[in-house]
């Protein structure tokens, strides 16, 4: 299935990270980003980026300026505030801890629980 | 904390709505030429690159939806401009703004004065101690022509009440009417009711001068002593 809906937070938590690792960066950028690091698991109309980006920025997580991209052209850039680094820490946890109980409902076997 | 931040956002951008719509397009504008150059260097013919980089940016017209929906604070926005219109409307048509004034007002006007009714009436209790166990008796004799539909209570009837009734702890007849006060002033005409020995000492209320009538003012050739002297209430109860 190549279509895998994505819900706004996780992809929030994905620009968060993407921005963490690799600094700032466009929305192009992000958006190729996030779509090369899913192995094009992922395609999200790229458009639908914005309004995250909207809702990260207005939260105070991320900034943004205008800038020049590598080929001169005048881009919007955007960088992890040091209130989003606190953001992507808490929201990693708390990924971490869902991810690790739903796995062990996953590796669950019947007879263990009897 | 976030939150707030974000009403705050939302409220500002508002003031300076112009300016993010010229930065929205902008930046849209310089993603899909990215993702065109990024397509030609992969091969593609040039009008192909343009169409294959703006069907992967999505429709930009549903996202700046979106957008907007998350910029400003789209319901009060509605809101006031949708008030606007209709007052405007409104002025436009003065003759069915006026006719829909008056068409509310009296019907504002006469529910609130429905209501006040049936509240004094139906609703709140009467303002005497115990009000709930108080009750009223009529008699009627359906079938029977020629009769109103309350027959008064006779002298008979009452009696029987008085020495036979096992449940009312007071029992007392009253009926309409008028008296006059002449002499130390203007002369006036309250309303007025006549009681026997039992009704005032039913609703519990007490006398502001005097004494209520005992049973033995109710007795065959006692002093007509008692009657309506000593017996006022202030006019503001209503009960005068």
């Amino acid at each position: 299935m190549k279509d895998t809906d994505v819900r706004q937070g996780t992809l929030a938590l994905m620009v968060l990270k993407t921005l963490e690792v690799l600094g700032p960066l466009h929305g192009y950028g992000l958006a190729r980003r996030i779509e090369q690091i899913s192995g094009d698991l992922l395609t999200v109309n790229q458009g639908t980026l914005y309004p995250v980006l909207l809702k990260l920025e207005q939260e105070g997580s991320i900034a943004s300026e205008w800038g020049a991209s590598e080929n001169n052209r005048k881009a919007r850039f955007y960088r992890l505030t040091r209130q989003g680094r606190k953001q992507l820490q808490a929201e990693t946890r708390s990924w971490e801890h869902t991810t690790a109980i739903i796995e062990r409902f996953f590796v669950m076997k019947a007879q263990e629980l009897k | 904390m976030k939150a707030v931040r974000r009403l705050f956002r939302r409220l500002t951008s508002w003031v300076t709505s112009a300016r993010n719509e010229e930065r929205l397009r902008a930046e849209f504008e310089e993603h899909i030429a990215m993702q065109t150059a990024e397509n030609l260097r992969a091969g593609l013919p040039p009008v192909e690159a343009r169409r294959e980089a703006l069907l992967k940016f999505g429709s930009v017209e549903a996202i700046k939806e979106a957008y907007r929906d998350q910029r400003g604070l789209p319901l009060t926005e509605t809101l006031v401009r949708d008030t606007r219109h209709a007052l405007r409307r409104l002025r436009k048509a003065p003759a069915f703004t006026a006719a829909a004034l008056l068409t509310l007002a009296l019907g504002i006007g006469a529910n609130t004065a429905m209501f006040a009714v049936i509240d004094s009436i139906l609703i709140r209790p009467l303002s005497y101690p115990h009000a709930e166990a108080l009750v009223s008796i009529r008699h009627t004799a359906r079938g029977l022509p020629g009769l109103p539909d309350t027959i008064p209570c006779s002298p008979s009837m009452y009696f029987t009440y008085r020495e036979e009734n096992r449940v009312f702890q007071q029992f007392g007849e009253w009926s309409a009417a008028g008296a006059s006060v002449t002499g130390i002033a203007e002369p006036e005409q309250p309303r007025a009711l006549f009681v026997t020995h039992g009704v005032l000492d039913a609703i519990g209320v007490t006398p502001l001068l005097g004494r209520w009538f005992s049973e033995a003012d109710d007795m065959p050739g006692s002093p007509a002593t008692g009657s309506a002297a000593s017996v006022a209430t202030p006019p503001s109860s209503g009960v005068r």
